[in-house]
């Protein structure tokens, strides 16, 4: 405190020699405030910082005649307005708001009780480039801020400084922003409410604040004790573009996380996508690690996992289905999301469900300070959004939806069946969020999806995800706060056809999904984080029906009995930053499930395979029976070690449990696809993955490598036999059986976070291998041999780059390689029933062409005038620019007898969009 | 605001035909075999697959095939075309619900049995008919006409559940200009006049064998019934198929379980592929083991059942009301001077009529417009009606 006090003593010194030389002369009449600074600036020779925005109203009318600067300035500022102006020693001019500053302290300084709004300047450095904008945030930055109970001495020790970043323009949290002390070197990053809590030696601290889109800036505070110190960021407009990842400069040295991937909505957008629609899966895509079995597939597989074993969560809620049109649209609209989150490795204790990876979008609030719209139309969809404040500052909504108009892209698909169809689909997102007070936050959310399509006009398809959840998040105090969370889920799809009336049905599939979790974030001293809580899920299931329609139907309804399940699970999570270079996570998630009844199980011949011939009897469960229980532990550790401030090592080891389980034998997730729970037969599978990785940044942290190996076993992951009847079955135990896999890789990513050029390129090398070896000849694929999964692609090279010619033209070009995916191919051809039919090989025994192809796009940017109408922008993209026409997938026919091949692609040539955007 | 917009046009996806590469091939043992209670209806045919670009079966010779019933009797049957087993000589004859199971010893002393099956008796057909029915084609999108082929069938005992379907499909062929005459040159070659020559080649008739699968249960159905299940789609593009008299003979079989299982795995694997969420197909074996190896790979199945029949016409009158495409030789009849006959010879054409009296001009037209044996056999079928 001395020292700043004497730091000032100083500057007022300096202040005081300065000369008032140059002397103005004008007449300003009804003349712009701005025009009127100019004049002054000029003949003064000096620079005057404001914010234009408290001026633009401002009319000026005087008459100065030689004047002195301060006395031009007291003519150019009304009196009745709350606006002053302070000289510094360089002569140079700053105008501020709502208070004054002041050259030295006030008498009373040091023993006052602090009053926040009316804080007093304590020092100004001021020799910045000119800026206008500065100002403002330049007022708050050199404020000094009293943080916790002031006490007369200073406590020796720490303190828990805790609170919410926010964004200045929408009161919105800022997720992922880096808050640290450089002195000693203490950070943290805010989570997803944007809370921080960051405990750091009492005294005066440097805080300063980072985040990608946001413009950097710091505040000074004087920390007594435990206290709460909000801080709000002002958004970079000219950084929109910016794929930039400045806010966690060294995180990926310093961060203790491993195979996490955290996409901001910018570089989102920025990336070219086939409909113009920017796309949060397909960009996940790009990231080492990821893959998908093709375009127009569903879902993506993270580290030889199945679709399925991701857990793929909107504002907590699990979406089951995460795509809208066979896979071209994702789920998720992109106006409304705020973050995007993929743990691939060392996932946290918090998570569980799913055994490769936590794929977590976390939705925008509202607008807290004012009503704000955006709306639009695109190839395929038309989209609107509102949101704002409910009570200022306080509680906002968001309301967002998207839906199709067009079946545009189902027109140009290659199969007359598709010619003859409609698709669409449309989907709504709605959020309040309501900070009840300072410790108190309500967040309210609801989603609802649907898709119909109808292919060759006789069945109708459709499928609807929808959930809602509310969340109440409570600071206890500054160390430690808790999240209640509620939330319903539930997805159902239905087959329908009533073209021939006798036959006319409507086949269905439901799943109803309620959980309930109490999250508790608890920070006992610096470098210590510890997390626990507990969850719980209810799931009810209808596993199929199938329902006559009409009167003439002669159909035979068939339901069958509802699966129900519990499952629940405690954890705890400490980090321990032991020291600069060594830190530590270890965590341990104990998960039970409970299989419920009522339900009636039947048994089989125990020394034979599972099929209709060998049921011996069926058993009745009654209702809340627990027919079988399982659980089991899941440890997850992981650890950082850095070598030096630009090198570290990472370590992590995770075993999932999941509990649920996708069926499908189709090569993509297709909409009939059914989830089941485990039951008496099908037990949880587990997956267990150890990973390790070393990482670097070169050249001032602008160049990150990354370098992750992994090797995951996964255990009694559910497969099918051939020919197995997923729909509607009674029995599903005789058609799935139990399959091992094992998949390991090298991922190799260098980024290049800064500069005109910007992006990364990635390399993976990974197997995927599964092995089907049951007891029985009939539970044996390929002889029970090792077999790679059919999205094992060895080779996968991303190039992610964009050059900014200069701040209003950037261009992005993308290029992705990756081997075929394997296939079960042809290997002779036999005749039977008068045609010839192709006998296949093994599954999955060869592999379709390898895959490759590049996208760019031209984006101009609008002016960057702050204040004006709307922002707008321009871009031009063109996807698959090589036209390479990439097979999707070969298969054989049997056509009037003949075996004709083919091969299918999705996107055979380059598909040019224009896309004009505008937010206001 | 965003606004999205489009340069060019039908721009996403394809489909190529594409030739595989022949991987590494072993010929597997191909087992189609039937019993039924007709006499002449128990076949078994042995071949051996082929490699992928050749997609001709080697037929299985010299193997010892015989059926045996439940109670032990065994009926041999012979080899009476190359891989055609038939039992002529004890005069084979199923019996409704009599077990079966076929026996067979290779040349190369394999040994193999397939899994007992039992007689199923098909019911009778209720109706064979069809609807006119216009459609997209799947080449190009375009509109079609045609008629559309149904059967409805039914079991009042509901026991049969699972149902197979063959059709065979027999059309005549009249040419629009029957060619009568010849063209009688002279030794130069340059002069010449039409000479009758005798010809009946203006009604011809044409046989094809449906060879997609038609498979149907009735499991889910409250009554044993098949409503309107289309068998077949003829166009009236497809050449002469609706242009005069048009005959489908449509048989019924019933299947248990496992058999229906297998032909609906075998439709899927084979005829159901190419959208963009297709099961992966598989390697599909049938109800037939090497006794001594149940690892080798065998194909094909052995079925047992009765069969039921039903034929039906549809008359050019019946279809009156649809539109056809336009005459194939519509287009290409000439009206030629007899100095220009012989050139037209030499370019494929004949004649197809003569000039009025007197004319020194002749009409001709290409071969496959004069001569319906381009597109059938002059041999009328034995049940043709008169």
């Amino acid at each position: 405190m001395k020292k700043a006090a004497t730091l000032l003593l100083i500057i007022g010194l300096g202040f005081h020699s300065q000369a008032q030389n140059p002397t103005i002369t004008a007449i300003f009449s009804e003349t712009p405030f701005d025009q009127a600074v100019k004049t002054i600036e000029e003949q003064a020779k000096t620079a005057i910082f404001y914010n234009p925005q408290w001026t633009d109203t401002l009319r000026v009318n005087a008459t100065l005649n030689s004047a002195s600067l301060r006395e031009a300035l007291t003519a150019l500022i009304p009196s009745a307005s709350d606006l002053s102006f302070f000289i510094n020693s360089g002569g140079k001019v700053i105008i501020s708001k709502g208070y004054v500053v002041r050259e030295s302290l006030p008498v009373d300084f040091f023993t006052r009780e602090p009053v926040e709004d009316k804080m007093e300047v304590a020092a100004l450095e001021l020799e910045k480039t000119r800026n206008n904008q500065g100002p403002v945030e330049d007022a708050i930055e050199n404020k000094t801020f009293e943080v916790g109970k002031k006490t007369a001495v200073l406590a020796s020790g720490k303190a828990t400084v805790a609170g919410y970043v926010k964004s200045m323009a929408s009161g919105e949290p800022v997720i992922g922003a880096l808050v640290y002390i450089e002195n000693p070197k203490i950070g943290t990053i805010t989570d997803q409410f944007g809370y921080y809590s960051l405990t750091i030696p009492n005294g005066k601290q440097l805080l300063k604040i980072q985040n990608v889109g946001m413009k950097s800036t710091r505040r000074q505070i004087i920390l007594y004790a435990d206290g709460l110190f909000n801080i709000e960021m002002e958004e970079d407009v000219v950084a929109l573009k910016e794929v930039v990842i400045e806010a966690e400069r060294d995180v990926n040295v310093t961060g203790m996380q491993m195979g996490l991937d955290r996409l901001d909505i910018q570089s989102i957008k920025q990336m070219p996508s086939a409909f113009g629609e920017a796309d949060i899966m397909k960009v996940a895509l790009t990231l080492p690690g990821v893959q998908s079995v093709g375009e127009g597939s569903n879902g993506f597989n993270v580290r030889g996992g199945s679709t399925s074993q991701n857990l793929i969560l909107l504002n907590d809620a699990v979406i089951y289905n995460p795509s809208h049109l066979f896979g071209f649209f994702t789920a998720f609209n992109a106006d409304v999301v705020r973050n995007v989150e993929l743990h691939k490795a060392g996932i946290p204790a918090e998570y569980g469900g799913r055994i490769s990876s936590v794929f977590e979008v976390d939705m925008k609030d509202g607008n807290k300070k004012k009503f704000a719209g955006s709306g639009g139309i695109g190839l395929v969809t038309g989209r609107l959004s509102l949101e704002g404040p409910i009570i200022e500052d306080k509680a906002s909504f968001l309301i967002a939806g998207r839906s199709s108009y067009s079946d545009w892209i189902l027109k140009r698909l290659p199969n007359a069946t598709f010619k003859n169809s409609t698709a669409g689909f449309n989907d709504l997102n709605a959020r309040v969020t309501y900070d009840i007070d300072e410790k108190n936050s309500v967040y309210i959310t609801g989603y609802l999806s649907n898709d119909k399509f109808s292919l060759n006009s006789d069945s109708l398809y459709q499928y609807t995800n929808s959930n809602a959840s509310i969340k109440w998040k409570k600071i206890f105090n500054s160390r430690l706060y808790g999240v209640f969370t509620g939330v319903s889920s539930h997805y159902d799809y239905s087959l329908s056809s009533e073209d021939v009336p006798v036959n006319a049905f409507n086949l269905g599939y439901g799943i109803n999904q309620h959980n309930f979790k109490a999250d508790f974030s608890y920070f006992p001293e610096s470098m210590h984080k510890i997390d626990f809580g507990l969850s719980s899920i209810y799931y009810d299931l209808s596993p199929g029906f199938n329902k006559p329609v009409g009167d003439q139907s002669i159909l035979q309804e068939k339901i069958l009995e509802k699966e129900k399940g519990i499952e629940s699970a405690i954890y705890v999570g400490d980090k321990v930053d032991v020291n600069d270079k060594l830190s530590v996570y270890l965590g341990l998630r104990y998960s039970m499930y409970s299989f419920l009844g009522p339900k009636s199980v039947i048994q089989y011949d125990p020394t034979r395979a599972k099929d209709v011939n060998t049921m011996q009897d069926t058993v009745q469960y009654p209702s809340g029976d627990f027919i079988k229980t399982y659980h089991g532990p899941e440890y997850r550790a992981s650890m950082r070690y850095a070598f030096n401030p630009i090198s570290s090592a990472k370590l992590s080891f995770n075993r999932m449990r999941q509990y649920i389980h996708q069926l499908s034998n189709t090569q993509a997730i297709s909409p009939t696809d059914i989830w089941k729970l485990s039951d008496s037969y099908i037990s949880p599978q587990i997956g267990d993955q150890f990973s390790i990785g070393y990482y670097r940044n070169m050249r001032s942290n602008s160049l990150e490598l990354s370098v992750e190996t992994y090797y995951k076993w996964l255990t009694d992951m559910l497969d099918y036999k051939n020919g197995a009847v997923l729909v509607l079955n009674e029995h599903l135990e005789t058609d799935v059986i139990k399959a091992k896999g094992k998949a390991y890789g090298l991922e190799i990513m260098l980024k290049k976070k800064t500069g005109k050029l910007n992006g990364w390129v990635s390399y993976t090398y990974s197997r995927t291998l599964v092995q089907i070896a049951g007891q029985f000849p009939e539970e044996r694929v390929n002889r029970g041999t090792y077999f790679p999964a059919s999205y094992d692609k060895p080779h996968d090279l991303t190039i992610v780059s964009n050059y900014k010619f200069t701040r209003r033209i950037n261009i992005s070009v993308n290029y992705t390689y990756s081997t075929g995916r394997p296939i079960t191919y042809p290997l002779s051809v036999y005749t039977i029933g008068g045609a010839n039919r192709v006998h296949y090989s093994d599954r999955n025994a060869y592999r379709i062409p390898d895959y490759s192809r590049m996208d760019l796009s031209i984006n101009f940017e609008g002016n960057h005038k702050i204040k004006k109408l709307a922002h707008s922008s321009w871009t031009f993209a063109l996807f698959n620019v090589l036209g390479r026409n990439n097979v999707y997938s070969i298969y054989f026919v049997t056509e009037q007898g003949e075996i004709n091949g083919y091969k299918l692609s999705v996107f055979a040539r380059p598909i040019p969009t224009i896309t004009y955007n505008f937010r206001f | 605001m965003t606004f999205t917009l489009l340069i060019g046009f039908d721009l996403v996806g394809c489909t190529e035909p594409f030739t595989p590469e022949s991987k590494a091939y072993k010929g597997v043992l191909v087992v189609d075999g039937f019993v039924s209670d007709a006499e002449a209806r128990s076949t078994i045919k042995l071949t051996r697959s082929s490699p992928i670009d050749v997609a001709i079966p080697t037929p299985e010779s010299n193997a010892i095939v015989s059926v045996i019933d439940k109670q032990g009797t065994s009926f041999e049957f012979e080899e009476t075309l190359p891989g055609i087993y038939q039992c002529i000589a004890a005069g084979f004859k199923g019996v409704v619900g009599q077990v079966y199971s076929l026996d067979i010893l290779t040349g190369n002393s394999n040994h193999y049995q397939s899994r007992p099956v039992t007689l199923k008796k098909s019911p009778p057909i209720d109706s064979v008919y069809f609807e006119p029915s216009v459609r997209l084609s799947d080449i190009d999108g375009d509109t079609i006409t045609g008629a559309a082929i149904f059967i409805d069938t039914h079991d009042d005992t509901n026991s049969t559940k699972y149902y197979r379907w063959e059709w065979e499909e027999d059309w005549e062929i009249r040419v629009p200009y029957p060619n009568t005459y010849d063209w009688i040159t002279y030794e130069d070659g340059k002069f010449g006049f039409p000479k009758e020559n005798g010809n009946q080649i203006g009604l011809c008739y044409n046989h094809e064998v449906g060879r997609n699968i038609h498979i149907a249960t009735t499991n889910q159905l409250s009554s044993d019934q098949v409503s309107k299940l289309e068998l077949n789609y003829v166009t009236t593009s497809d050449g002469y198929k609706l242009r005069s008299l048009y005959s489908i003979l449509v048989r019924q079989y019933a299947l248990d379980e496992a058999a229906f299982l297998y032909w609906s795995e075998l439709e899927k694997t084979s005829e159901t592929l190419g959208t963009l969420f297709d099961p992966q197909p598989y390697e599909l074996r049938g109800n037939v083991f090497n006794t001594d190896d149940p690892d080798e790979t065998v194909l094909g199945y052995f079925g047992a059942s009765t069969v039921e029949e039903k034929r039906l016409y549809i008359t050019r009158e019946q279809l009156k009301d649809i539109k056809y495409p336009t005459n194939p030789c519509g287009q290409d009849l000439l009206e030629v001077e007899y100095r220009y006959v012989y050139d037209h010879l030499e370019a494929g054409y004949v004649i197809a009529y003569l000039g009025d009296y007197g004319a020194i001009s002749l009409y001709m037209a290409p071969k496959d417009c004069c001569d319906c044996r381009f597109h059938g056999v002059l041999e009328k079928p034995d049940f043709w009606p008169q």
